[in-house]
């Protein structure tokens, strides 16, 4: 499929690119980290507040590092003009918000492969026995979180005040996913005795197939001319 | 200036309110009652009112560019 | 805007009309409840109120969803003012809801399943707005708050569902009353009072808007 191919394209390229700049990445872990630290600082040596709190600071954390790369997800093509370098793109626009995707997926994936250890040991709590479901977790809700944010990062991309209006108009779209991330985090953390966390990753899966069929059947209005 | 002067007052007014409202136990219930339907009113009026308003200032500027037009 | 028209003359007397009818019942006619006591009458208020948003933003759905298709800006100016009046309708709920959650269960607010989806619903349309002041191009400013106004409701019956379930994983959701006759039909009363406020200043505020649309265009030609 064509459409594939072009996203592949332009995730290879911006993926090289920030390869060798890593102009967001390491900006994005720095900021991480710093958050992180902070919030382990503010509440104290308590163990078991920690503990308790660490799903919800690691979701703040993610959701926060997430917002600083997606306004930068069209910068490559950004030109004086905002939108008119993707409309350059030959084929279908769909191409493009598939491609951008999966480059916000990536790099936030690989932003938290070094945050959740992080949190880890900031917060006390040992992660290895829930590796597997921390790892479904964090796909599931990076999925969503990167759907909705590069979807609106096109929209505010011409737009003014565009630092201010990407959050505001990301963060209530984002609530079901951070509900359900944070809580299933949580539970998956306390060792979800009644497999409760099970209904909140249905949540994530329902969230992520509704708003990809959503987004990608939407996105060439948000880039039209 | 008045505009804001009157912004600056309700929002005292609504501080002390909070500040009352939120120390008492066993409040009077009618207080809030009173103060729900005030809020409910004066909501409704003072949006009905700013259209008016809002329609009058826009209403305005169109004409005068109708009569900058005209001298064309 | 030019003098009201008799259509609107009548929607506003009616709308006036009746507020001051429900409001007089549910004050002094009804009985206090017995279990809650006066603060039950602020129910009202609170719940036509927080119907009215709802229907509000519903309308701006419905409203952007036939812009996308036929690109007509009557429907722009329905959404936009829809969705100014849902605000106003939903900032007055959430109040309301503060003022009687404060003498029945203690507290200001609490993460009730309702109360969260109604702040976010606030949330999502104070960012249309935002959009639809940030944009200059008439077409799209349109657009985008459209795009803004379909994904935006897209998502409220999934926060519904996900708050719900997420207090119900933790208490048990507060059981409902079987509803007397009296506070039914005051509740009836108020609801078709509210309603006529919503008509009336939704006819008011479109043809506010169509003066704006004038007001740009006039700007541009002499731009």
């Amino acid at each position: 499929m064509s459409v594939l191919r072009r996203a592949w394209a332009i995730v290879w390229k911006d993926l090289l690119i920030e390869a060798r700049t890593k102009q967001s990445f390491n900006a994005m872990v720095f900021f991480a980290a710093l958050v992180l630290f902070i919030f382990s600082f503010a509440l104290g040596p308590d163990t078991e507040l920690l503990q308790r709190v660490a799903g919800g600071l690691l979701w703040v954390g993610i959701a926060f590092t997430g917002i600083l790369s997606l306004s930068r997800t069209y910068q490559n093509e950004e030109t004086s003009g905002g939108l008119e370098g993707l409309r350059a793109y030959p084929g279908d626009p769909r191409a493009i918000y598939v491609g951008k995707l999966l480059g916000n997926i990536v790099l936030l994936l690989m932003v938290e492969a070094i945050l959740i250890p992080a949190a880890g040991i900031l917060f006390q709590a040992n992660l290895w026995p829930h590796a597997l479901g921390l790892a479904i977790v964090s796909i599931l809700g990076t999925i969503g979180f990167s759907l909705v944010g590069t979807f609106y990062a096109a929209l505010t991309v011409n737009l003014r005040a565009r630092e201010v209006m990407l959050p505001l108009l990301l963060f209530p779209a984002l609530v079901p996913v951070l509900l359900g991330a944070v809580n299933a985090t949580t539970l998956i953390l306390e060792g979800d005795l009644m497999g409760e966390a099970v209904v909140w990753l249905r949540v994530l899966g329902a969230f992520d197939i509704i708003f990809f069929v959503i987004c990608i059947w939407i996105f060439p209005i948000a880039l039209e001319e | 200036m008045l505009k804001w002067s009157v912004v600056g007052v309700v929002y005292v007014l609504a501080l002390i309110l909070l500040w009352v409202y939120s120390g008492q136990e066993g409040m009077q219930n009618r207080g809030f009652v009173v103060a729900g339907y005030g809020l409910t009113w004066g909501a409704l009026l003072w949006y009905a009112f700013r259209l008016e308003s809002r329609g009058r200032t826009t209403a305005r500027a169109v004409e005068s560019f109708e009569v900058a037009g005209a001298g064309d | 805007m030019g003098p009201r028209t008799t259509v609107e003359k009548t929607l506003g007397i009616l709308a006036l009309l009746s507020m001051l009818v429900g409001s007089y019942v549910g004050l002094v006619v009804v009985p206090a409840d017995a279990a809650q006591g006066d603060v039950q009458r602020l129910m009202y208020v609170h719940v036509p109120a927080a119907w009215l948003a709802f229907m509000a933003f519903f309308i701006v759905f419905v409203m952007s969803v036939l812009y996308l298709i036929q690109r007509d800006a009557r429907w722009d100016r329905v959404a936009a003012s829809s969705a100014e009046i849902g605000v106003v309708f939903t900032v007055v709920t959430l109040l309301l809801g503060m003022m009687w959650g404060k003498p029945t269960w203690g507290v200001f607010w609490t993460w009730d399943p309702r109360l969260t989806t109604t702040a976010i619903l606030l949330a999502i349309y104070v960012g249309y707005g935002a959009l639809r002041s940030f944009a200059d191009d008439e077409e799209k400013r349109a657009r985008w708050s459209a795009i803004v106004g379909v994904i935006g409701f897209a998502n409220v019956p999934i926060v519904y569902m996900s708050v719900t379930w997420w207090r119900t994983l933790h208490q048990p959701p507060s059981s409902p009353r079987s509803v007397a006759p009296d506070i039914l039909w005051t509740l009836m009363l108020n609801l078709a009072a509210f309603t006529l406020v919503y008509a009336y200043l939704m006819v008011r505020r479109i043809r506010l808007a169509k003066l704006d649309g004038e007001l740009e265009k006039r700007m541009a030609y002499n731009a």
